[in-house]
C-alpha cells in the first residue's frame, strides 16, 4: 500500500482549512441574507482604537461568520444532523408529519398576563365595545402532525388566563372570541388552516377567524362563494427560515378576491405622518414576485 | 471574546495563516514568529491584558537569570526566587482573587472596602503556574536557565496551552523550544489528535452543555430522574470540554513540532478517587505535588503532618479553579475523601467487587461536580435535595423531552469516556487500510463541526411577534 496514504488526514485537514479560508477571502460578499432577513455584517473599522478595545475583533468574527462560504448549506447540514441523531427541534422548530415545520411552544414565562390586563384596562377607559380574538398556535391545533416527543403547548393555560383576566371585572364592554373549538373542528376536516413553513394562518384560517368574529359581532360574513381564489406557489415562511430544513416542500399562498370588489369601488388609504397614499387592494400583489412573499 | 479553538475565527483565519507562515519561514525564524503569533492569539480577546502577560514574562525571565547567577550559593539564590514567586502570586491574587478577598473582609463588621471591578485576564491561572514552575525548576537545578527572552516568552505564551492548559513545565519543553524538528509524521498525528479534541468539544461537550442549560433554566422542576440525567450531562460536558481542549492543545503542539504530556487518562473509569486524581487534569495535580506537597514535607514528616499537607494542597487546588467558596468546598471535599481513602477506605474498597468500586467512584465525582457547578450555595443545596427526594415526581414532561432528544449523545459520551475506542483503534492502526477509516473520521468530524460552528451565528430576524 502506498506509504503516502497514511498522511491523508493531513491532506484532508489542510485542504479543508485552506480551501474554505481562500473561498472566504475570494468570494464576493452579499449584503443581505434573504433567509435571515437581516443585513450581513460589513468589514469592521480598522484602527488602533477598535483593535485595542476589542471592537475590531468582534466585528471581524461576525464578518467571517456572516460570509462563510456555503453558509446556508452548513446550517442545513447542522439541522438535518441534529434531526437524524434524535434532536428534533434543535433550532426551535419541529419537523412534523406531512411536511409541516411547526414552532416549538412558547415558554410558560411570557407576557400573557400583563398584556391581557392591559386590554382589560383599555376597555374600561373607552366607550366603544372591545372585542378580543387570539389565534391559537399551530402546534396546539395541528397536534397530530407533531413528532411523538415534543414540549407541551400551553395554549389552554394561556387562553384560560386571558379569559379569566378579561372576565374579572364583569365588563359588558369586553367580548372574547374563542377560536379553539372552531379551529380544531375545521382542522379535523382536513382544511389547511396554517402554513406548513410559516407560523401564520393561511387565508382559509383567516377566513375562519373572520367568520367567527362576524358571528360574535352579529355581522353577516361574506360567503365563501363570493370569493375568487388565486393560488401562488413557492412560498417559504418563517419556520422554514428559522429551522434550516431546506429540503421541505414550499407552501401555496391563496389570495381570496371578493368578486364584487373592483378597482372602481374599493379604495385603501394609507396615512404615514402627513402623507397619504391610495391603493385599490389590501394586498401588495407585486410582492408575490419577490423573494420574501 | 477571546479566541477559542472551536470557533470559525480560529480554524479558518488564525490557524490557516499561522500554519502557512510557520512552514514557509526558515527554521531559525520560527520561534520569534510563534512569539508574535501567540500575542495575537491572546490579544485577540484581551488586547490590553497582553501587556500584563508580557510583564509577567519579563519578571520571571529576570528572576530566572538572577537565580542562576546566585546559584552555587543556594541561600543567596533563594532571594530572587522568593521575590519572583511573590510577584507571580501577587499578580494572580490581585487579578483573580481581589474581589473574593474584599467581599470576605467586608463580612467583618467595620470593614467596608469598595469593590473594584477587575476583569479576570484569560489564562492567568495557567501562565502564572507555568512561569512559577520555571523559576522554581531553575533554582532546583531541574531545568536549564533560558538564554533567550524570545524563547522563554514563546514557552510561556504558547497559544495551544495558553488558555486552558495542560500546564507545561519548562523542563519538559526546554529542549524542544530550541531543538525540535517538525516532521510530517508528527504533524499527521497532531491533525488526528486535534480533530478528536474538536469532536469531543463540539459534538459531545457543547451538546451536553445545551441539555444541562435547558434543564437548569426550566422553571418547573425536573423531577428526580431529570436532575440525575442533568448532572450526568454536566459530568460529561466538563470532561469532554476540558479533555477535548487538552487534546486540541496537544494536537496543535504536534503540528508545530512539540510533544506535550497527556492531561487526561480516561478518569471516569477509575475504581477509586485516588485513581481518579491520577487520571484527571494530570498536569495540575503534578504541579501541586511538585511545588506544594513535596516542599511542605509530603509524607516524610509523619502522619499528622501529611494530613495537614494534603488539606493545604487540596484547599489550594480548589481555590485555583475559581474565586468562589464553592471551589474551596470542592477542593476540601476531595481532600477529605482522599485522606479517608488513603488511611481507611482503600483496604475496604480493594475487597469489594469491581462494579461497586466503579459505582462508588462515579457517585463521588458526580456529587463533586454538583459542588463545582453551583457557586450559589442555596442553589447547590436545592439541587442536592432534588437528587435525593421524589417531591417533584420522577421526571417532568419538559425534562423527559429534553433528555430523550439528547440521549444518543449521552450514550456516545458514556462510551467515549472509556478506552474502548482507543483500544479498537490500536488493534488496527498498523494495518494498510487504516488510512481509510482515519480519513472518514476526519471528514465526518469536520463536516459536523463546521456546520455546528456556522449555525451558531445563524440568527434569523423574523417578524416572529407578528
Amino acid at each position: 500500500m502506498n506509504k503516502k496514504l497514511k498522511y491523508m488526514p493531513t491532506a484532508i485537514f489542510l485542504c479543508v482549512v485552506f480551501v474554505l479560508t481562500t473561498l472566504f477571502v475570494a468570494l464576493p460578499k452579499s449584503e443581505f441574507s434573504s433567509s435571515e432577513k437581516r443585513i450581513l455584517e460589513k468589514f469592521p473599522e480598522t484602527n488602533l482604537e477598535t483593535i485595542t478595545n476589542g471592537k475590531f475583533e468582534k466585528g471581524f468574527e461576525n464578518y467571517l461568520a456572516d460570509h462563510f462560504p456555503f453558509r446556508n448549506m452548513w446550517v442545513g447540514i447542522n439541522t438535518y444532523y441534529n434531526y437524524i441523531i434524535g434532536n428534533n427541534g434543535n433550532k426551535g422548530v419541529y419537523k412534523c408529519g406531512d411536511d409541516y415545520l411547526i414552532n416549538a411552544p412558547v415558554s410558560s414565562e411570557n407576557r400573557i398576563v400583563a398584556n391581557s390586563q392591559a386590554i382589560a384596562d383599555f376597555s374600561k377607559n373607552v366607550d366603544v365595545p372591545v372585542t378580543v380574538m387570539v389565534a391559537p398556535s399551530t402546534g396546539y391545533i395541528m397536534n397530530d402532525k407533531l413528532p411523538a416527543l415534543h414540549n407541551e403547548y400551553i395554549d389552554d393555560t394561556m387562553f384560560e388566563n386571558l379569559i379569566s383576566t378579561l372576565d374579572a371585572d364583569n365588563n359588558d364592554n369586553l367580548n372574547f372570541v374563542d377560536l379553539r373549538d372552531s379551529f380544531k373542528q375545521e382542522a379535523e376536516k382536513g382544511t389547511q388552516l396554517y402554513y406548513r413553513t410559516d407560523h401564520h394562518w393561511t387565508t382559509e384560517g383567516a377566513y375562519l377567524g373572520y367568520s367567527q368574529l362576524c358571528k360574535s359581532l352579529k355581522i353577516k360574513p361574506t360567503e365563501k362563494s363570493d370569493f375568487k381564489v388565486d393560488t401562488y406557489g413557492g412560498f417559504y415562511g418563517t419556520t422554514y427560515s428559522t429551522s434550516g430544513f431546506w429540503l421541505t416542500k414550499p407552501d401555496d399562498i391563496q389570495v381570496w378576491n371578493n368578486k364584487n370588489h373592483t378597482d372602481k369601488n374599493i379604495t385603501v388609504t394609507i396615512t404615514e405622518g402627513d402623507e397619504q397614499e391610495k391603493y385599490h387592494n389590501m394586498y401588495f400583489l407585486d410582492h408575490l414576485e419577490k423573494d420574501d412573499k | 471574546m477571546y479566541m477559542v479553538f472551536s470557533n470559525l475565527i480560529f480554524v479558518f483565519a488564525y490557524l490557516a495563516v499561522v500554519l502557512l507562515i510557520y512552514y514557509i519561514i526558515p527554521r531559525k525564524a520560527r520561534n520569534i514568529f510563534l512569539f508574535f503569533a501567540n500575542l495575537v492569539f491572546y490579544g485577540w480577546g484581551e488586547p490590553v491584558m497582553v501587556f500584563l502577560m508580557l510583564i509577567s514574562i519579563v519578571i520571571n525571565y529576570i528572576g530566572g537569570y538572577f537565580v542562576e547567577k546566585a546559584k552555587p550559593d543556594k541561600s543567596k539564590a533563594k532571594i530572587p526566587l522568593i521575590l519572583t514567586v511573590i510577584a507571580d502570586l501577587g499578580i494572580l491574587a490581585f487579578f483573580k482573587y481581589s474581589g473574593m478577598l474584599i467581599e470576605t473582609l467586608n463580612l467583618i463588621p467595620g470593614f467596608n472596602i469598595p469593590l473594584i471591578e477587575i476583569s479576570l485576564p484569560i489564562g492567568i491561572s495557567f501562565y502564572t503556574f507555568q512561569t512559577m514552575s520555571y523559576v522554581i525548576d531553575v533554582y532546583r537545578d531541574d531545568a536549564p536557565v533560558s538564554k533567550s527572552l524570545i524563547n522563554f516568552g514563546t514557552y510561556v505564551a504558547l497559544f495551544p496551552q495558553l488558555i486552558a492548559g495542560p500546564i507545561v513545565r519548562y523542563k519538559d519543553v526546554a529542549y524542544q523550544i530550541q531543538h525540535r524538528q517538525e516532521t510530517l509524521e508528527q504533524f499527521n498525528k497532531g491533525v488526528k489528535l486535534f480533530l478528536v479534541g474538536l469532536g469531543k468539544k463540539v459534538i459531545i461537550a457543547d451538546q451536553m452543555g445545551a441539555m444541562w442549560n435547558s434543564l437548569l433554566s426550566n422553571t418547573d422542576p425536573n423531577g428526580i430522574l431529570g436532575s440525575w440525567v442533568g448532572i450526568a450531562g454536566y459530568t460529561l460536558q466538563i470532561y469532554f470540554d476540558f479533555s477535548g481542549y487538552s487534546d486540541m492543545a496537544c494536537g496543535l503542539g504536534n503540528m508545530l513540532g512539540f510533544e506535550f504530556l497527556k492531561n487526561f487518562n480516561y478518569p471516569y473509569i477509575s475504581k477509586s478517587v485516588t485513581e481518579f486524581w491520577r487520571r484527571w487534569h494530570i498536569s495540575l495535580s503534578t504541579w501541586f505535588k511538585e511545588y506544594v506537597y513535596i516542599p511542605l514535607g509530603g509524607n516524610r514528616k509523619g502522619v499528622p503532618r501529611q494530613i495537614i499537607n494534603l488539606l493545604i494542597v487540596w484547599f489550594c487546588t480548589g481555590l485555583w479553579h475559581g474565586a468562589s467558596y464553592n471551589f474551596i468546598m470542592w477542593g476540601m471535599y476531595y481532600g477529605l475523601i482522599l485522606i479517608l481513602e488513603k488511611f481507611v477506605l482503600k483496604k475496604l474498597l480493594d475487597k469489594l467487587p469491581s462494579l461497586i468500586q466503579h459505582l462508588y467512584t462515579i457517585f463521588i465525582f458526580m456529587m463533586g461536580w454538583v459542588i463545582f457547578c453551583f457557586d450559589d450555595v442555596a442553589e447547590m443545596g436545592n439541587f442536592f435535595v432534588s437528587l435525593f427526594t421524589m417531591e417533584n415526581g420522577i421526571i417532568s414532561n419538559h425534562a423527559l423531552v429534553t433528555v430523550v432528544h439528547y440521549l444518543p449523545i449521552i450514550l456516545l459520551g458514556i462510551v467515549a469516556s472509556t478506552p474502548m475506542g482507543a483500544t479498537i483503534y490500536n488493534k488496527f492502526k498498523d494495518k494498510n487500510y487504516i488510512w481509510v477509516f482515519e480519513s472518514i473520521f476526519c471528514i465526518v468530524v469536520l463536516v459536523i463541526v463546521i456546520s455546528a460552528m456556522v449555525s451558531q451565528s445563524y440568527s434569523p430576524f423574523l417578524y416572529f411577534r407578528f
